[in-house]
C-alpha cells in the first residue's frame, strides 16, 4: 500500500479530499461558530446568529476577561496545574525509578497498589476525597485540590516512569554507582536525562488532565477567588444565561492556552496521549 | 529485562565489603525514593477507597457525628431503584453511540495511512484538536449550538425553512440523551483516530506485498491483514471508549444536569446528586462502588489486552 503512488488529480483523491475536508469542517466549526459569536453583541446575533458579524465587538474579550473574572480563573488554573505537574513529575520519576531499578521487600506490593489506582475513577472517589479533604481542614484552599490532583495522576505516571527506567540499562547504574557517584545522583544525572520522551509523555497526560479537570475543583472549591477555568466557565455559564455573547467570548479565551500547548507541542502531544492509552 | 535482573543479582552477591550495609541502605534509599509518592497517593486516593467501601454500608448525610451501620441496604436499596437502572442504562446507550467515533476513528485512519493524501498531517492536527478541549467548553459550546433560541442549528434550521427542527434538542426529553452523546462524541473520533493510526503503523508492510502477490484485492488484504492487525488496538480503543462513557460527568452536568425528566441521567450526575444535594453519602458511596466495580472488570480486560500488546 505505501508503494502507491500519490496521484494528485485522480477522481478517488477527488473523492478523498472532499470526505477529509467535511470532516475537518465538523471538527473546527462548533469553536469556529463560538468565536463569531463572541465577536457580535447581543442584538447582532439574533438578527444575524451565521454570518460573519457587522461591527466587529473585540471589546467582548476585554469584558470576559476583566468583568468576568477570566483573568483570575486564569491564573488559578495556572497555580493548580504548575505545581501538580512538577511535584508528578518529581515523586513519579522517583517512585519509578526505585520500582524499576531497585530492590527492596516491598516493591511488589507497593506497584500493585499503584496499579490499582489505575482502575478507581474520579466519579466514584469524589465521595471520600471530599470528606478527606474535609478532616484534613483542606475544604476550599489550593492544596485542597492540588493533592487529590496530584494523587490521581500519580498511578498512570508511576506506571509509564517505571516502565521507561525497565528499558534502560542497569549496568549504568552500576558504573555510576562504582565511580563513587550517590543513587540520587545517578537517578537525577544520568538516568532521568535518558528517560526524557517518557517524562514528557507523563507531562502531556498530567496537564491535561489537571487543566481540563472539573468534577475535584466543582466539589473541592467553594470561593470564587479560588476558581479554575473550567468551574469558573460553569459558574458563568448560570451568571451570564442572558448575554450570550459574554459567554461565548469567555468561552473562547478558555480554549486559548490547551489550543496554543497542543500546537506548540504537537508531536509530544500525540505521542503521549497515544503511549498514554497502550502503556 | 531478565538480563538487567541477572545483572544486579551477581552485583548483590559481588559486593564484597560489607554486603549486609550496603544492601540496608540501598533498602532505606529505595524506600525513600518511594516515600513522597506512596504519601500523596496513600493519603488522597488509597484511603478514600478504603473509606468509601465503609461508607457504602453507612447510613449518614454527611453533617452527624453519627453513621448508622445498615449492612447491604444502600446495595439493595439501588439495586431495586429505577433511577440506579434508568442512569445505567443511558450510560449503555451512550456506549453504543460511541460506535460511531469508533468506526469514522478507523475510517480516517485508514484513509491518512493507506492512501497518503496530501494535507494528511493538518487533517490529523484538525480532527485530534477537539480532544484537547476542557469538556466544560465543550458542554458549554454545544449547549449553545443546541439553543432554541440563541443556537446556530436552529438558526439553520429556520433559515432553510425545517421550522420543525429548531426546536430545543437538549430541553426535550426524546432527543437529549442522543445529542448529548454526539456533543461528547465531536471529541472522540479525532482520538481514535491517533489510537488506529499508531496500530496501522505496527503493520509489517511486507504483510501487504505478499498479500498482493497472493492476489488479494483491497478488501482482501483489509480483511486478512488490517484487520487481524489492528485487533489488539481496536480491543483498546473499546474499552478505553467504554470506561470513558462509564465515567461520563463533565458535559452532563454543564448542559443538562441529568434533566430533563431524568432523560440525560448517568451514573456519575447521580453520585454527585445523592451525595452532594440530596446529602445520602452512604447511597452515594454504594453507586460510586457499583460505578467503580464496572469499571474495573473493564480495566482488568484491558489490561490483560495491553500485555499481550507489550
Amino acid at each position: 500500500m505505501t508503494q502507491r503512488a500519490p496521484s494528485r488529480f485522480t477522481l478517488t483523491s477527488a473523492a478523498t479530499q472532499l470526505v477529509l475536508l467535511t470532516v475537518a469542517a465538523f471538527s473546527l466549526a462548533p469553536l469556529a461558530m463560538i468565536w463569531l459569536a463572541s465577536l457580535k453583541s447581543n442584538a447582532e446575533l439574533t438578527t444575524n446568529p451565521l454570518g460573519l458579524p457587522r461591527a466587529w465587538k473585540f471589546s467582548n474579550f476585554v469584558d470576559a476577561w476583566q468583568t468576568a473574572h477570566l483573568d483570575s480563573y486564569f491564573f488559578n488554573s495556572v497555580l493548580t496545574a504548575l505545581p501538580t505537574l512538577v511535584v508528578v513529575l518529581v515523586t513519579a520519576g522517583l517512585a519509578g525509578y526505585a520500582l524499576a531499578m531497585l530492590k527492596f521487600r516491598a516493591r511488589e506490593p507497593i506497584f500493585a497498589l499503584f496499579l490499582f489506582g489505575l482502575m478507581v475513577p474520579s466519579v466514584s472517589l469524589i465521595v471520600p476525597v471530599y470528606y478527606t479533604v474535609v478532616e484534613l481542614g483542606l475544604l476550599d484552599t489550593r492544596p485542597g485540590l492540588i493533592l487529590p490532583e496530584i494523587a490521581i495522576a500519580l498511578p498512570l505516571a508511576v506506571f509509564i516512569m517505571r516502565s521507561a527506567f525497565r528499558d534502560l540499562p542497569g549496568e549504568l547504574r552500576e558504573a555510576v554507582l562504582i565511580d563513587g557517584g550517590s543513587e540520587l545522583d545517578c537517578f537525577r544525572l544520568v538516568m532521568l536525562p535518558l528517560a526524557r520522551p517518557a517524562l514528557s509523555t507523563v507531562a502531556v497526560l498530567t496537564f491535561l488532565g489537571v487543566w481540563n479537570s472539573f468534577l475535584y475543583p466543582l466539589v473541592l472549591i467553594n470561593s470564587d477567588t479560588l476558581r479554575t477555568m473550567p468551574l469558573g466557565l460553569a459558574y458563568l455559564q448560570g451568571r451570564y444565561v442572558t448575554n450570550i455573547v459574554l459567554l461565548a467570548a469567555a468561552t473562547s479565551l478558555t480554549s486559548i492556552p490547551t489550543i496554543l500547548i497542543y500546537i506548540i507541542f504537537q508531536r509530544q502531544f500525540i505521542r503521549g496521549i497515544v503511549e498514554g492509552s497502550f502503556k | 529485562m531478565s538480563r538487567m535482573r541477572k545483572q544486579t543479582g551477581i552485583a548483590a552477591s559481588g559486593a564484597m565489603p560489607a554486603p549486609p550495609i550496603q544492601k540496608r541502605r540501598m533498602n532505606l534509599t529505595a524506600y525513600l525514593f518511594v516515600l513522597p509518592a506512596f504519601a500523596i497517593y496513600a493519603v488522597f486516593l488509597l484511603w478514600p477507597t478504603v473509606r468509601l467501601v465503609v461508607l457504602s454500608f453507612q447510613d449518614w448525610n454527611g453533617l452527624n457525628a453519627t453513621r448508622t451501620w445498615i449492612g447491604l441496604n444502600n446495595y439493595l436499596e439501588l439495586l431495586n431503584s429505577s433511577e440506579f437502572w434508568g442512569a445505567l442504562s443511558h450510560n449503555l446507550l451512550w456506549v453504543l453511540m460511541a460506535a460511531f467515533p469508533i468506526l469514522i476513528g478507523l475510517g480516517l485512519a485508514m484513509i491518512l495511512h493507506s492512501l497518503r493524501p496530501s494535507g494528511s498531517g493538518i487533517y490529523r492536527v484538525i480532527y485530534f484538536l477537539p480532544y484537547t478541549l476542557t469538556v466544560v467548553l465543550v458542554g458549554i459550546v454545544w449547549k449553545w449550538i443546541y439553543d432554541p433560541v440563541w443556537g446556530p442549528l436552529s438558526a439553520f434550521f429556520r433559515a432553510v425553512g425545517l421550522k420543525s427542527l429548531s426546536h430545543g434538542w437538549l430541553g426535550d426529553a426524546s432527543s437529549a440523551l442522543p445529542a448529548l452523546a454526539l456533543a461528547a462524541n465531536w471529541t472522540g473520533y479525532g482520538f481514535c483516530m491517533m489510537l488506529f493510526l499508531a496500530g496501522l503503523g505496527h503493520i509489517d508492510p511486507l504483510l501487504y506485498d505478499s498479500a498482493a502477490i497472493d492476489g488479494a484485492n483491497t478488501w482482501q488484504k483489509f480483511r486478512h491483514v488490517t484487520l487481524p492487525g489492528l485487533a489488539n488496538t481496536l480491543n483498546v480503543v473499546i474499552l478505553i471508549v467504554f470506561i470513558a462513557t462509564v465515567r461520563v460527568f463533565d458535559i452532563v452536568y454543564v448542559t443538562t444536569r441529568g434533566g430533563p425528566v431524568s432523560s440525560t441521567e448517568v451514573l456519575g450526575t447521580l453520585i454527585h446528586r445523592e451525595t452532594f444535594e440530596s446529602q445520602d453519602v452512604g447511597y452515594g458511596a454504594a453507586l460510586s462502588v457499583m460505578t467503580a466495580l464496572i469499571i474495573l472488570l473493564a480495566s482488568l480486560a484491558y489490561l490483560r489486552f495491553r500485555e499481550r500488546e507489550a
